[in-house]
């Protein structure tokens, strides 16, 4: 019975350096339109105010202008909406702003959830009963505990039979939600939309490197807007490029496994961000491509970055 | 039509043995890999456990230590020749690592809180990202096979590792990837077994899916990894494609399924075309078979309506072997489809005698030598999340 871990693993496994050397990567590139972005944070209400605010990269400022503490999430029936977490309110918030800005049918886009820890809140109230060797479990908890709570409750509410999948991907979640998704629209067309989010790590497992509670949508469409369609009138009019190009080498080896603290999403995902803003005000895209990962990762062979363009 | 996706390797490890050929020994002598739940679980169940000591945690990946990450380890071992094969013929940068989980590593943090509620701090050896958090298999097994393309979670409940079957497609499709090792890994802890004892669907015995005499379900651990490649000069598949595979969501319930199995129904539909197979070329159906009252009628329903004349067609259910391997029922019942169509034989539904008439299914009851060379595997989950993957035998 597994004989073969008595064997050093250096001996199975081929060093990266070699395999680098022996096959380059090859060069992949992938393309959609941006059609409408969202935004929930507890500081800001909606994408809008992160701009007017001067799109800050620390989430967490406080608007002095007095924010919203909970998600409005009116997409959701109150019935659905009480039994559900702050994530999933701004995941659906978020959603609901992205798609009202480029005019996507709810009952026919994909959905594509990406999160590092997903429903933390619920889950570590759940560990708190669990702590109890008699104590009850609420069934409600239980089943909101899941990863993709946000992605069923959406799918409940805008009567959606179409595929959703929710995701982690590490220091590699923006890019790991863009291949997904960008593979799916070039797979069958249509829309999707793409959901970044996090809660806050709640006690007793805070840390100074998480994530802030947050959500972020990207309605990404394989079709350009319509500007005849009235519902796609306020449209971004944005092409997004995912590509490749292989990794840097000789910059160290990097952290080992797990030692690179907790990965925030956050720093690529607002560079993205600002970009958007830039581009869809009108102003010229850059044209520098945007790094996607949030940390140099010496295990993964390519190294993916976007780049907009106005249409 | 797509062609088909060679399957080249397979591993699994669950309640029925450490190693593959443990598990599908087992899986065709008939043999449960069941047992009762042990004490710290908190519920009177029995459950699918890897028997045995877990081999411990090479070296250099000591700080994931958890019962995940030594499944994650014992399930691909025995890969790391078919995977080094895989890294020659298309460079380790194109081979994606895609793998369902939904419990990852909660069972140390159940530990962890109960530590600092005792303590007033966490353990010293508990870290977050590499302990709970769902990314760490990932890292688990890219450390030990080195793998270098995309990796990622799938994390749909139930339905985690049969999805990753539809992410691989779609990265091979779109040229990112010249191959895909998916699977999925899920671990035995508290939070799984006493939350579905909080919904009041977990059964006091051994469960018997499709039988009259079900009472739920049992919750299983385990893994398994399948190894999917482009076809090419020099890949050498096991005779057992992936052809097509098929998403859908209920948009009706959290945690009920749908009472027609419409999401059911057009997660077996979509697979079908995708695949561009007739459902009269369906010769088998590993369901999703879970043993709850609730579930193992609409799904019946759902095969009823999709197969109407299901003279050819058989139902097998595998969950009476291992459980419910949650967030690894996918790519393990994938793996016990593969290994039907490799030895043209079906493995019996244990349990499942006396089959529940009104389900109007017929379920294979005994161990039967039969050649079936279209499959379909179903994952059905909570969110209303469904998945159906379809396997068939190479041409």
């Amino acid at each position: 019975m597994s004989a073969s871990l008595t064997e050093p693993l250096a001996e199975l496994v081929e060093s990266s350096a070699n395999d680098e050397g022996a096959a380059p990567v090859a060069r992949v590139e992938l393309r959609a339109y941006l059609r409408g972005v969202g935004m929930w944070t507890p500081a800001h209400a909606d994408f809008d105010a992160w701009v007017a605010a001067g799109m800050p990269e620390d989430l967490h400022v406080e608007d002095p202008a007095g924010a919203p503490s909970r998600p409005p999430a009116s997409l959701l029936h109150p019935r659905l909406r009480r039994r559900t977490s702050t994530l999933t309110r701004a995941a659906v918030s978020a959603l609901e702003a992205a798609t009202g800005q480029g005019g996507a049918a709810l009952d026919a886009v994909r959905f594509v959830l990406v999160s590092s820890f997903g429903e933390i809140e619920t889950t570590v109230a759940l560990l708190a009963q669990l702590g109890e060797p008699e104590g009850p479990i609420s069934p409600t908890k239980f089943h909101n505990s899941v990863h993709n709570t946000a992605t069923g409750y959406l799918s409940i509410a805008s009567g959606n039979h179409r595929e959703a999948t929710a995701l982690a991907g590490g220091p590699h979640n923006l890019e790991i939600g863009l291949l997904e998704a960008l593979a799916g629209l070039a797979e069958v067309g249509g829309d999707v939309v793409l959901i970044f989010a996090e809660e806050l790590l709640p006690a007793p497992f805070t840390r100074a490197d998480a994530d802030p509670t947050f959500a972020v949508a990207l309605h990404l469409s394989s079709a350009p807007p319509d500007p005849s369609e009235p519902a796609q009138a306020h449209s971004l009019e944005l092409e997004l490029c995912v590509a490749n190009r292989p990794a840097r080498v000789g910059e160290g080896s990097g952290p080992a496994p797990g030692e690179a603290g907790l990965p925030s999403m956050v720093p690529p995902l607002v560079e993205l961000l600002r970009a958007v803003a830039v581009a869809g005000s009108g102003a010229l895209a850059t044209k520098r491509p945007i790094p996607l990962a949030s940390t140099h990762d010496p295990a993964q062979a390519s190294e993916w970055s976007a780049t907009l363009t106005s249409v | 039509m797509p062609p088909g996706i060679p399957i080249t390797a397979y591993s699994a490890c669950n309640g029925l043995g450490q190693t593959t050929a443990e598990v599908l020994d087992g899986l065709f002598a008939g043999r449960r890999g069941l047992s009762e739940a042990k004490p710290w679980l908190g519920v009177s169940t029995w459950v699918g456990e890897v028997p045995g000591e877990l081999p411990a945690l090479d070296p250099a990946l000591r700080g994931f230590e958890s019962r995940q990450a030594r499944i994650s380890q014992l399930v691909t071992v025995p890969l790391i020749p078919a995977l080094e094969r895989a890294k020659r013929r298309w460079g380790a940068g194109r081979i994606g690592l895609i793998l369902g989980t939904s419990t990852a590593g909660i069972a140390e943090s159940e530990r962890a809180w109960v530590h600092h509620r005792d303590h007033g701090e966490l353990p010293p050896n508990f870290v977050i990202e590499r302990q709970h958090a769902l990314y760490a298999t990932v890292e688990v097994i890219r450390a030990l096979t080195g793998l270098r393309g995309p990796g990622y979670v799938v994390s749909t409940a139930c339905s985690s590792s049969g999805k990753v079957f539809a992410s691989a497609r779609r990265l091979l499709a779109a040229g990112i990837v010249d191959a895909v090792l998916v699977g999925g890994v899920d671990s035995l802890c508290k939070m799984t077994v006493r939350g579905f004892a909080s919904l009041e669907v977990l059964s006091p015995d051994p469960c018997r899916p499709f039988s009259s005499e079900r009472r739920g379900i049992n919750i299983g651990e385990g893994a398994a990894l399948l190894l999917l490649e482009r076809p090419g000069p020099g890949v050498e598949g096991l005779g057992v494609e992936l052809l097509g595979v098929g998403e859908s969501s209920d948009a009706h319930h959290m945690t009920a399924p749908h009472p027609e199995g419409l999401g059911a129904r057009a997660a077996m539909e979509r697979a079908l075309s995708d695949a561009g197979v007739a459902p009269e070329e369906v010769d088998q159906v590993n369901v999703h078979g879970t043993g709850t009252t609730m579930n193992d009628e609409t799904e019946s329903k759902a095969i009823r309506q999709l197969f109407p004349d299901r003279a050819g067609l058989s139902v097998v259910a595998t969950k009476g072997y291992t459980g419910h391997m949650l967030g690894a029922a996918g790519a393990t019942e994938a793996v016990f489809v593969a290994a039907t169509i490799e030895r043209a034989e079906l493995p019996a539904s244990v349990g499942v005698a006396p089959l529940d008439p009104t389900l109007e299914v017929s379920v294979e009851l005994e161990r039967r030598t039969r050649a079936t060379r279209r499959v379909l595997s179903n994952s059905l989950a909570f969110g209303g999340s469904n998945v159906s993957v379809l396997l068939g035998a190479s041409e």
